[in-house]
């Protein structure tokens, strides 16, 4: 390969990289819902990528690639911030408040709410699979986990989910029917 | 009995991601026609799947993450502070030279005087 190529190549991903920025950031929030370690976790990304550009070989496999990158990141930082604990007991605080947010915003920090409940490895791979539509491949790959692994962690999640979300609001669509019959009575 | 007992939750979750195999799938579709109960399971996880995506949505970058990244060009800025303070030294050595190799200049000169003072008071004295 020439230099001119080489240059030619480093810029191309360069923009690339410029452009996934958003993506990463959005995974790396949903991980850690904290905006600052976000940033610093996509630009750790961002930087290994480009002083590692030559170990990816195939540019199609970029994307998964940098959300390897972004995984492992994520993991070196929790084992420097949590030697002893478990991954999957981080708790994530939500500072919003249903009361004083708007009602979408309320029901986003409610969502929000419930995810952070979630264990880590369960909430890393919804992230994946239902943000960034990996397919079950790629996440196992991306997380360096068995593909049984990603599905069974997937039902889970979303189970968990499903219960404390959707029968929360069927539970409060019965009290508004409720209490309307008792008016009307 | 409702076919949807059939289903496991892993692979309704499988149908549901398109990971099933064509086989799998076809069975699953036949199911979803005649089974209420599996279509509202179903419509559970495509629930779930909108708050997620929705509660995420709004979430963008912050400006200083759009900028060129401050850790682009590490070993530059490091070239620049070590070629700096070489450039220092060097001119702090070439300075502190230039004043040592004033001292023989001045003790030849205090010589010369010295020794003209000395011939001067010889004169004198004769």
């Amino acid at each position: 390969m020439s230099l001119l190529d080489l240059i030619c190549s480093r810029n191309t991903l360069q923009k690339q990289l410029g452009q996934q920025r958003a993506r990463l950031f959005r995974i790396a929030f949903a991980w850690s819902h904290d905006r600052a370690l976000a940033d610093d976790l996509v630009q750790e990304t961002i930087y290994k990528a480009l002083k590692n550009s030559a170990q990816l070989r195939d540019p199609e496999m970029l994307d998964h690639w940098l959300f390897r990158i972004l995984a492992n990141c994520w993991r070196d930082h929790f084992r420097q911030q949590h030697q002893t604990d478990n991954i999957d007991d981080i708790t994530l605080s939500i500072n919003e408040t249903p009361e004083t947010v708007h009602e979408h915003r309320a029901m986003i920090a409610q969502v929000r709410s419930t995810i952070a409940e979630l264990p880590f490895t369960q909430r890393q791979i919804l992230s994946l699979v239902d943000l960034e539509e990996f397919s079950y491949a790629e996440v196992a790959d991306i997380l360096n986990i068995p593909i049984g692994t990603v599905m069974s962690r997937l039902s889970r999640a979303r189970q968990q989910l499903a219960d404390k979300l959707l029968n929360a609001e069927q539970r409060a669509a019965d009290g508004m029917s409720a209490s309307k019959l008792r008016r009307v009575k | 009995m409702s076919s949807a007992h059939h289903f496991s939750d892993e692979q309704l979750n499988t149908y549901f991601d398109g990971e099933l195999s064509p086989e799998e799938n076809a069975e699953l579709l036949l199911a979803l026609r005649d089974d209420p109960v599996l279509t509202q399971r179903l419509s559970r996880l495509m629930q779930v799947r909108g708050l997620v995506q929705m509660a995420y949505a709004d979430v963008i970058p912050t400006e200083s993450l759009l900028q060129p990244s401050p850790r682009r060009y590490p070993r530059l800025k490091v070239a620049f502070a070590a070629m700096l303070l070489l450039g220092i030294g060097g001119l702090s050595g070439w300075l502190a030279h230039r004043g040592t190799a004033g001292e023989p200049g001045l003790l030849a000169f205090a010589e010369q005087v010295q020794q003209r003072s000395g011939t001067h008071a010889r004169g004198v004295a004769r």
